[in-house]
């Protein structure tokens, strides 16, 4: 009698939907807690190097002492000076997605979304490094990673701009609005915090881009602090990579505080980017 | 200012801005196909067909096939392990977790999509790579660790965009099937995720070109030689990872140089025929 109730019980739909719940809710909980792991793994070793010499020395002493003021103040220069160049080209780029019914141009945004960093490094290295003279530089990782995060910048752009419903812009033109007019004095202030959340997941991008920087504006080690838009610099994403590539043992603190600290850059910016977009909720 | 130059003005603005973007695409590819050039000319059909790449030996061989089999693999084993587990946590966060938790682990997924590449591929050097002298393998950056780092790379983007093409099916084709008697597992597998398939195959293919094109987590984790993998423990090097680290110490104009152009030119088709195929689906669906 209790094996026939137990078989019935165990072919019963719901119970196997139960556990088929169970199955799915472990699974997606294993991996949260792997990734949150990982997270920590990146934060945590590295904290306790964290010194006011650390973030403001630069390396010493074969990366055995030392800090790693000059690769904080380089991603710091690079992020900032692509984000001026790809910010402005990108929003209105993604104004012409949306408000102009231009198929050709989505399909070429959508190419360049998917085309791998290291190509935009090899292009970079190509045009601006050599072709151009600019030599491995500041200019030219900055305008390398504004490429880059062109496309990103101006598809989320689209998708904002796209998701204004229709009556916003026949109310506006109703009112003898021109098309320019309706798009900069209406539509782009409407979805100004959408814009800055852009700004701010497209600064964590290139923040932590490191391909593109080794071929085009990183060193390994500057002697000097840069001087000039022509000077190679030194950012914490190649500085890691550098460190974990060709240094061993000697040098596995430093590449730990790096990480923290680049953790921490990223973990600041997308918090900054999330918060704008939960307050227009 | 007056109202028709302003309006001039900002029509410029826009006119240049999507200039730019056009030029870049083809900038990119003219460039990448003329400094590529001299390698195909020169080195010819040994590109594609030799797997012996020594670009600093005397004489110099530039066999790149090799790379490119590895690229197909890693993009092929990488997406085969991601997407799987990115459709079960998908179905979940669909279907079963409260608002709340789905906003939460939404939020992680985020946070870990942000997570600089080199930033995974140094804690997987730091703290998973010495387990695998402790088990006897040679070669403690492989293969298997390159995957490994390939899905925390892509498992937010690929969970993220089958979510979301879940989320979009009506609520009343899932209720259609409840309604006839399904539990809610066989309806989320069945019929949400039959209406959700162009998304989904879209997330495949996506996840696949992120994969592709990824460089730092290769290079650092897949162990740098230029031979086809036999098992998942061997050291291995895609196109990406050879233009990251010969690229700095190749001399500008020469073969080798040119041989990574090519490599790059490679890697651009394959990027470009995956954004294709992505927007083929989607259109499709659309109608």
């Amino acid at each position: 009698m209790n094996e026939v109730m137990r078989k019935t019980k165990k072919s019963n739909p719901v119970s196997k939907g139960r556990r088929s719940k169970v199955t799915l809710r472990v699974t997606t909980y294993i991996f949260a807690a792997l990734i949150l792991a990982l997270f920590l793994l990146a934060l945590i070793p590295g904290i306790r190097y964290w010194s006011l010499d650390f973030f403001t020395q630069a390396p010493s002493n074969g990366m055995k002492s030392g800090g790693i003021f000059p690769a904080i103040l380089g991603s710091i220069l690079l992020t900032l000076l692509s984000l001026a160049i790809a910010l402005p080209l990108g929003i209105l780029l993604g104004i012409v997605l949306s408000e102009y019914n231009l198929e050709y141009i989505r399909f070429v945004v959508t190419i360049l979304s998917g085309i791998p960093s290291v190509v935009y490094g090899l292009f970079g290295l190509g045009l601006f490094c050599i072709t151009l003279g600019m030599r491995t530089s500041i200019l030219a990782g900055a305008l390398t990673l504004a490429l880059m995060v062109l496309p990103v910048i101006s598809s989320s752009v689209y998708e904002t701009m796209h998701a204004i419903p229709r009556e916003l812009r026949e109310a506006a033109y109703a009112l003898g609005a021109r098309k320019s007019e309706v798009i900069f004095e209406m539509l782009v202030p409407s979805v100004r915090r959408s814009i800055l959340t852009v700004s701010f997941v497209a600064a964590g991008r290139a923040i932590g881009e490191t391909a593109p920087l080794i071929l085009t504006a990183a060193v390994f080690y500057a002697t000097n602090l840069p001087t000039s838009l022509f000077s190679p610099v030194m950012t914490l994403p190649t500085h890691l990579y550098f460190l974990s590539a060709s240094y061993g043992e000697s040098a596995r603190w430093m590449a730990q505080g790096t990480t923290s600290t680049l953790i921490l850059f990223v973990i600041v910016v997308y918090t900054i980017a999330f918060a704008f977009r939960r307050e227009k909720k | 200012m007056n109202r028709s130059t302003k309006d001039a003005l900002r029509k410029t603005l826009l006119i240049v801005s999507s200039l730019i973007a056009i030029s870049a695409v083809f900038g990119i590819y003219i460039y990448l196909i003329k400094e590529s050039y001299s390698a195909f000319q020169q080195v010819g059909a040994e590109l594609f067909v030799s797997d012996q790449w020594y670009p600093v030996w005397d004489p110099p061989e530039f066999g790149m096939r090799a790379m490119i089999i590895n690229s197909l693999i890693v993009t092929f084993l990488g997406a085969l392990i991601v997407v799987p587990f990115s459709y079960l946590i998908a179905i979940y966060l669909h279907g079963y977790a409260k608002p709340r938790e789905k906003e939460m682990i939404r939020r992680i997924f985020e946070y870990l999509a942000g997570v600089p590449s080199v930033v995974i591929a140094f804690v997987l050097l730091t703290f998973a790579s010495p387990l695998f002298a402790q088990v006897g393998i040679y070669s403690p950056q492989n293969l298997l660790l390159a995957l490994v780092g390939l899905f925390f790379l892509t498992i937010p983007i690929c969970t993220t965009l089958i979510l979301e093409s879940l989320d979009s099916v009506p609520k009343q084709v899932e209720e259609a099937s409840a309604a006839l008697g399904a539990i809610e597992f066989r309806t989320y597998t069945r019929v949400t995720s039959r209406a959700a398939l162009p998304g989904i195959m879209n997330a495949i293919v996506l996840t696949a070109n992120r994969i592709v094109g990824e460089t730092i987590v290769v290079l650092l984790l897949g162990g740098g030689a230029a031979m086809v993998p036999r098992k998942l423990t061997d050291p291995m090097k895609t196109l990406t990872a050879a233009i990251a680290s010969e690229m700095p110490e190749t001399a500008r104009g020469s073969l080798h140089y040119s041989a990574l152009f090519a490599s790059g030119l490679i890697l651009i088709v394959f990027s470009t025929l995956f954004e294709v195929v992505s927007i083929a689906i989607l259109r499709r669906n659309k109608r």
